[in-house]
């Protein structure tokens, strides 16, 4: 997904905070921010605390910083930091009895979208429309279980290979194939009204 | 092929995931299987919703978050807490008591630790930093003319000076004062109680400093809270600016007012106010407005941080003649051994000009004598060799500082420095200055 300048840039931003430059994570965090917050955002479904975890995510990967030995490539090292404090927060939630683990709280731009006259298409049926199937795609991915919803948000939004996958989920390249087999298998289970 | 294993195929083959002779596998039975083929478009149109889903950029200002996490994080994280004795010692003794404690104990500490003269006096130095903590046997004010007593001593003259006209009293290019190394009242979020050292750096060049004491800084694992803004919020770094500004721009505060222990008052002081403080009485100002870092380390690091920051001298002689004038010193505890004396004349940090390759570490030359008095940078033009000697020189010293504290095998504590930016003084003005007109 990175291109391999990147991951050069990435390298050399973890050389200097290594090296004693704190102020190089900063080029980090503003690189990586839109895409960690976007797959807290959809694994965990709610926009105003995926905001709060990612914040937390990039904490956590500065302090272990040293951990980081070169094993695999810097961004799926952070995309796992953000996958892992997605979950144990879908965790902590799930212990919790009133927060239901499948309520989906969306952006307020994108809840207020296309009724501000914002949206791509101009026709109001086909702007209801276009918001219930997200609203509804939204849902069907946030009450998948957590192992096929990673390997999902990875792969169909985010865009990272079997591979990258493999090393932020920590399984083999084969078990995220059949994970996001099946995960897709299931969502178009779910999603039976908008998949022919 | 049968279709249930092409089924299962088809989500890696729609993302281009199976291996070549596989895919040709499969593309040749779904040329012939309707079903298969419906099967795949049926995954296609899924994976098209999932892409159409609209992305959420990351709400602003959370990279600045993160910073403010991350300092927060490692300043609270580093230092172990004070030993809880202190503290019920604190209140238990009654206020007659802890004054005769502390002054057995000023007592004490003149005692142990007898003053050992300093070889050679450094008058060629007009700024300083010191610090205020009572395991310091002795305070170091190196300046026109050095200062080298007992805390006790010190501290009660500094306590005078403050109680005259509510600012320490300094004659103009003796030695600038610190802003009070008050405790900025930060108790409430920090586990143990750093110690804050004032460093007053005096340099033409603001920009070239303020980038050089940020490189010293980081080069040292130091974290820096850099370029602190004037008031932005109740924030951790607001605190800590309001510690240094409420302090030096409230020199009519009553005795009481500036001895009562707590947070700094919330209100922030007025952008007039803040824009240019009359630091000192000498010439010397501290403009509110350039940047004040506040660097916070391990005590350990200390005399590596001074030392580099002086080292500083040879590239304002190389690039510009009337550049930058870092010079500081700091004091190390006392040895009790046969080495005290060695370890206490090597805790002033020579100024670059003086770590020359004749210079050994007790602040002696090759011949045993004291070393020379060198004149200002601004009158000297540094060889680039005898540059590279020096910084190697203030390597070996910044060791040998440090060595004292790696055997003591103490729990490092974090102390926060703050770094007053000043402008030189003009020699013309350099006269000596009286004590501060009375309030």
């Amino acid at each position: 997904m990175a291109s391999r300048d990147s991951q050069v840039e990435d390298l050399k931003c973890v050389a200097a905070v290594k090296g004693g430059r704190p102020d190089a994570f900063g080029d980090v965090v503003k690189r990586y921010q839109d895409r960690i917050f976007n797959t807290i955002y959809r694994l965990l479904g709610d926009y105003q605390e995926a905001g709060d975890l990612t914040q937390q995510a990039f904490l956590k990967a500065y302090l272990s910083l040293n951990q980081f030995r070169g094993g695999s490539t810097f961004y799926t090292w952070l995309y796992r930091i953000g996958v892992n404090t997605a979950l144990d927060e879908r965790k902590r939630r799930s212990r919790t009895p009133q927060v239901l683990s499948e309520t989906f709280i969306m952006s307020p731009d994108e809840d207020a979208r296309r009724l501000d006259g914002s949206a791509a298409s101009d026709d109001p049926g086909e702007m209801v429309l276009s918001r219930e199937r997200e609203t509804a795609v939204a849902q069907a991915i946030a009450s998948l279980d957590d192992v096929h919803r990673t390997v999902l948000v990875l792969r169909d939004i985010e865009g990272l290979d079997y591979e990258e996958i493999a090393q932020v989920a920590a399984c083999p390249r084969g078990t995220v194939k059949s994970r996001l087999h099946r995960a897709r298998l299931m969502l178009r289970e779910k999603l039976k009204g908008f998949v022919q | 092929m049968k279709c249930r294993f092409v089924s299962e195929q088809l989500s890696a083959y729609l993302d281009d995931e199976l291996d070549p002779n596989l895919a040709g596998e499969v593309k040749e039975h779904l040329d012939a299987c309707p079903a298969c083929t419906a099967e795949l478009q049926r995954l296609r149109e899924l994976t098209g919703l999932l892409h159409a889903l609209p992305r959420r950029p990351a709400p602003d200002g959370l990279d600045q978050e993160v910073a403010c996490r991350i300092e927060r994080s490692l300043l609270l994280a580093t230092p172990a807490p004070r030993p809880r004795r202190y503290v019920v010692l604190r209140r238990v003794l009654s206020g007659a008591a802890l004054a005769a404690a502390a002054i057995l104990l000023a007592l004490g500490v003149y005692v142990m630790f007898f003053p050992v003269r300093s070889s050679s006096p450094v008058p060629d130095r007009d700024t300083l930093a010191f610090r205020r903590d009572a395991d310091a046997k002795r305070l170091r004010l190196v300046g026109k003319e050095t200062v080298d007593k007992p805390v006790g001593d010190v501290m009660a003259e500094r306590a005078r000076a403050e109680n005259q006209g509510g600012k320490l009293a300094f004659e103009a290019g003796k030695t600038p004062p610190s802003a009070g190394a008050t405790d900025i009242g930060l108790d409430a979020i920090r586990p143990s109680q750093p110690e804050v050292l004032n460093l007053v750096v005096s340099a033409a060049d603001f920009d070239a400093a303020k980038k050089h004491i940020l490189a010293v800084a980081d080069s040292l694992h130091i974290r820096a809270l850099r370029d602190l803004p004037p008031q932005p919020a109740d924030t951790f770094k607001a605190k800590l600016i309001a510690g240094v500004a409420v302090r030096a721009i409230a020199p009519t505060a009553s005795p009481e007012a500036r001895e009562k222990p707590g947070p700094p008052p919330a209100e922030t002081p007025s952008d007039a106010a803040m824009d240019k403080d009359e630091y000192r009485q000498a010439a010397l100002t501290v403009d509110r407005g350039l940047p004040v870092f506040v660097l916070a380390l391990d005590e350990q690091k200390l005399p590596s941080l001074v030392t580099r920051l002086a080292a500083r001298r040879l590239d304002a002689d190389a690039d510009s003649p009337g550049g930058s004038d870092y010079v500081a010193s700091v004091d190390v505890p006392a040895a009790k051994d046969a080495e005290a004396e060695a370890k206490t004349q090597s805790a002033v940090v020579p100024s670059p000009s003086r770590i020359s390759g004749t210079r050994d570490l007790s602040g002696k030359d090759s011949r045993g004598v004291p070393a020379p008095v060198t004149p200002p940078p601004a009158a000297t033009a540094t060889p680039a060799a005898p540059a590279e000697a020096a910084r190697t020189d203030a390597g070996k010293l910044a060791g040998q500082l440090q060595k004292p504290k790696e055997e003591s095998a103490q729990t490092p504590r974090l102390v926060f420095v703050r770094v007053f930016l000043t402008r030189p003084l003009p020699a013309a003005d350099a006269k000596p200055a009286a004590v501060p007109p009375a309030k």
